[in-house]
């Protein structure tokens, strides 16, 4: 499960600074969304779900 | 007294209470009451302040937008629904940016339950509903990204409709998830939630729609059973038996479908606040700003690979409308939590309130289905909605349907 290192390395990637107080809140918001990307992440997909057939120039 | 007058006059008288405008604009009303003309004539409306009014601040329910300008002109719904006659009175309090179930607003306060003050209106269009079943208007205009339309309607008791996924316009509306953001009106009776219906889209009229002869309808098991109060069940049940539904049907890995429109949502959201996220973050709403900050912080790949199992999931779902035209389900898990409310049961399972009042709504919304959430009962004395499902682009199901219930 993503840890505290991984909230302030992230951060840093998108120059959002998380401070201390809120920092465990964030975490926990993170880490529930991780989960919903974890159940998504189960599923087996075909070339049919790719994004790139809606892109209309 | 003429509508708009009389509703003039009972925002004055019930407002204070259950705080469901953010602006009453009586000047703008009384000028454009006397040359209303149009199949709406007179009847007085509000919008959710996430859409464009002009001279108006678009609020989103935020206190980071009071610093942007008036609006020039009008969201584009709006002139529709002035063009045919209706009148517009205010705009309507929401959670901030959208990102909530419930309009407990900090910067303007609570919407409360018109039928229950002590209780929540449902969000994030909680003023829409509010204001509907107040009896101030009867009609409004609220936006749906994952049930915002949908959970309010029915905790409020009132008729909600979120159109197909691009039915709608949404220019001239504060975006919260442009994957997943709908507009669509709220109204006290099915006659008047179809003709404003009418005046804003460009398809056949649903208006008059009635009979459900012919329509293979069914209701929603599994998921949709077992994330709700068995009391919400038999409510839906009593429905479907006044239509004669004895068919049920399965929405196939609807769980996927909404942990998809949460991290979808949750990286969008976060996206779009992050220039302010950086630069003001203590003006935001404190019960979001969390959430946007860990939104915002979210890997690609787990953004991406939930708009791909969304495309999985609209397939896996559009295979069931070969065998039905129309899905009934419950629209929220149980009726309206009290206004402060941390967590509720469903089932025997201790969850979060907020966010969880829309777990039977997101992974329709997900795929952009349209729907109408209808007031079919109530529970310890308060509305639950039916969401009336049928496949894109047939709103004309929704409304049959709907019609047969009124």
């Amino acid at each position: 499960m993503i840890g505290e290192k991984d909230l302030f390395g992230l951060s840093r990637l998108v120059n959002l600074e998380i401070p201390e107080a809120r920092a465990k809140q964030v975490l926990e918001n993170l880490q529930r969304m991780e989960q919903g990307a974890a159940l998504v992440n189960e599923v087996e997909l075909g070339p049919q779900d790719e994004l790139a057939p809606e892109w209309r120039p | 007294m003429e509508a708009v007058e009389q509703a003039l006059a009972s925002i004055r008288a019930r407002n204070g209470a259950i705080n469901a405008f953010t602006a009453v604009l009586e000047d703008r009303a009384r000028g454009k009451e006397k040359t209303a003309r149009g199949p709406l004539k007179g009847i007085p409306f509000a919008v959710k302040n996430l859409f464009d009014v002009k001279g108006l601040s678009t609020l989103a329910g935020s206190k980071i937008n009071r610093d942007l300008p008036p609006a020039a002109r009008d969201a584009p719904l709006i002139e529709r629904l002035e063009a045919a006659g209706a009148v517009l009175v205010g705009t309507l309090n929401m959670d901030e940016y959208a990102y909530g179930f419930s309009t407990e607003n900090t910067h303007y306060g609570p919407t409360r339950n018109p039928r229950n003050l002590e209780h929540v209106a449902g969000g994030s269009s909680g003023g829409s509903a509010a204001a509907v079943a107040a009896g101030m208007v009867p009609l409004t205009l609220g936006s749906d990204t994952n049930g915002s339309i949908r959970v309010p309607a029915s905790f409020c008791g009132v008729w909600g409709l979120k159109p197909t996924f691009g039915r709608l316009t949404r220019e001239g509306s504060f975006p919260f998830v442009n994957s997943l953001d709908h507009v669509g009106p709220l109204a006290a009776n099915v006659d008047l939630l179809a003709a404003a219906y009418d005046v804003m889209q460009d398809a056949e009229p649903v208006s008059g729609l009635k009979g459900i002869e012919g329509l293979r309808i069914a209701r929603a098991v599994g998921y949709f059973e077992e994330n709700a109060e068995q009391s919400v069940v038999d409510v839906i049940r009593a429905a479907c038996k006044k239509l004669q539904v004895t068919k049920e049907i399965e929405i196939p890995a609807a769980a996927l479908g909404r942990a998809a429109a949460f991290v979808i949502t949750a990286s969008e959201g976060g996206q779009l606040h992050l220039p302010n996220l950086r630069k003001r973050p203590d003006d935001f709403e404190p019960m979001i700003v969390e959430r946007l900050m860990a939104g915002a912080l979210m890997p690609a790949a787990w953004y991406l690979q939930a708009q791909r199992v969304r495309r999985w999931y609209y397939r896996q779902v559009l295979k069931l409308f070969e065998e039905v035209d129309v899905i009934l389900a419950p629209a929220t898990p149980r009726p309206a939590q009290k206004i402060g409310q941390e967590t509720f049961t469903i089932r025997g399972k201790e969850m979060l309130a907020r966010p969880n009042a829309g777990l039977l709504t997101q992974p329709i919304s997900c795929i952009g289905l349209p729907v109408i959430c209808a007031p079919v009962g109530e529970v310890e004395n308060l509305p639950v909605g039916m969401q009336i499902i049928a496949a894109p682009w047939r709103e004309d199901h929704c409304f049959r349907v709907a019609r047969a219930l009124a």
